[in-house]
């Protein structure tokens, strides 16, 4: 089965020529939000789909400037086509606010995905050759299991004694990590707000990406 | 114009660069804002690209951005103003250098990414050679003529950067569009890789 997605705004036309354009495909999945002027776009998606034969899904994206949040929702989607054997033919990243076309457009990134572009006033397709940002190849097992353990604490950030007492490492394989972490620019350390002579580890929101990477 | 002051007066700046579509330095949106810049005082320089390039538009971003991280600069990426295209790029650029991405569309979103991989990084120095240098599409028979081609062509065929095709009852071995992107992307920055 070949599937096509797209991220839809208040225009159908951003959409419908790569419904037009790719060949055997079967399922389109929108990605779009609540807004009634979106809805009405959705709608007419899914009557020239109705029309073609082609099977509709929406996936709703609560808040359109949420570019995390909107990645995540999209690559997660890409993963299940990916797990029912669907071939994702193509990303159409026209419509939409600009966070969500960036979101669409770093997953293409992230999952080797082919994207395509539809200019605003011709409606001509502009195919995107992308390049493959890959974050798995940034870590090696030891520093992702670290990085597990950072994110699933986040919310009480730890000192590097803590977190080698927490994962039942020593404490100068845990400094080793942090350091080569630190370089990498994935985690930062931090003075504590409550005790200034502390200084904690901390992760960025981003980090969620990363181990998307992981949860494969 | 109003597009760039939120994130004037919200991101803690000494320099502005302002990318712009080629050809469009002279509208009154570009001159309006340099002409507050000068008044504000604030250091600025004009990046122009191709916008509907994103590919190509994301590299000059990404040198520009590099250019800053040599120089000790820190970077930060405001996405608000321009073409969806162009903040697309701008995003690409950021997601390949690690910088953070902000947009003030509604209400203030930042987002610090992670430094990906880039072509540069990505690309064994054999196959760097074989996209540059090869003719594609190139025969099969040619390719496996030698074993340690066989081998590059196989490991090329794993990194989504070439396809069998057939021509003219033939089959032959040609560029993927990743390939196609990575061959553009190593023309482009020839003087740069030369460095």
């Amino acid at each position: 089965m070949v599937a096509i997605l797209g991220t839809l705004g208040f225009r159908a036309n951003s959409l419908l020529p790569t419904l037009e354009s790719t060949p055997s495909v079967e399922r389109a999945v929108v990605f779009c939000n609540d807004h009634p002027r979106a809805l009405d776009a959705l709608a007419e998606v899914h009557k020239v789909c109705s029309v073609m034969g082609i099977e509709l899904k929406r996936v709703p994206i609560p808040d359109a400037f949420d570019l995390l949040q909107a990645a995540k929702a999209m690559r997660a989607q890409v993963r299940e086509l990916r797990r029912e054997g669907v071939e994702v033919a193509v990303f159409n990243i026209a419509g939409g606010t600009k966070m969500m076309s960036a979101a669409a457009l770093l997953v293409c990134a992230m999952e080797g995905l082919n994207s395509v572009y539809v200019h605003d006033e011709t409606y001509r397709e502009i195919p995107l050759p992308l390049l493959k940002v890959d974050y798995s190849q940034l870590l090696t097992p030891a520093q992702r299991e670290m990085l597990m353990f950072l994110w699933s604490n986040r919310s009480h950030p730890m000192t590097q004694v803590e977190i080698a007492q927490g994962m039942g490492r020593h404490k100068a394989t845990i400094n080793h990590h942090i350091q080569i972490l630190e370089g990498k620019g994935i985690i930062r350390l931090e003075e504590d707000r409550r005790d200034r002579r502390r200084k904690v580890v901390m992760v960025d929101e981003a980090i969620e990406l990363i181990l998307g990477d992981i949860d494969v | 114009m109003d597009e760039v002051v939120p994130g004037l007066r919200s991101l803690p700046h000494d320099q502005l660069v302002i990318v712009v579509h080629e050809g469009k330095t002279a509208e009154k949106g570009c001159t309006d804002l340099r002409s507050l810049l000068d008044r504000l005082k604030i250091r600025h320089t004009v990046l122009q690209v191709r916008s509907q390039d994103l590919l190509g538009s994301a590299m000059v971003m990404e040198r520009c951005i590099q250019e800053h991280h040599g120089k000790g600069w820190r970077v930060r990426v405001d996405i608000t103003g321009g073409q969806k295209l162009l903040s697309d790029a701008a995003v690409l650029a950021a997601a390949v250098t690690g910088v953070e991405v902000c947009c003030f569309q509604v209400e203030a979103r930042r987002l610090r990414l992670l430094q990906g991989m880039g072509v540069r990084e990505m690309l064994p120095k054999a196959v760097v050679s074989a996209l540059r240098e090869d003719q594609w599409p190139m025969a099969l028979r040619e390719g496996k003529g030698h074993e340690h081609r066989g081998n590059l062509l196989v490991r090329m065929k794993d990194m989504g950067l070439i396809t069998l095709v057939e021509r003219g009852g033939q089959k032959q071995v040609g560029l993927t569009d990743r390939g196609l992107a990575c061959r553009d992307w190593l023309q482009r920055m020839e003087p740069t890789i030369n460095e």
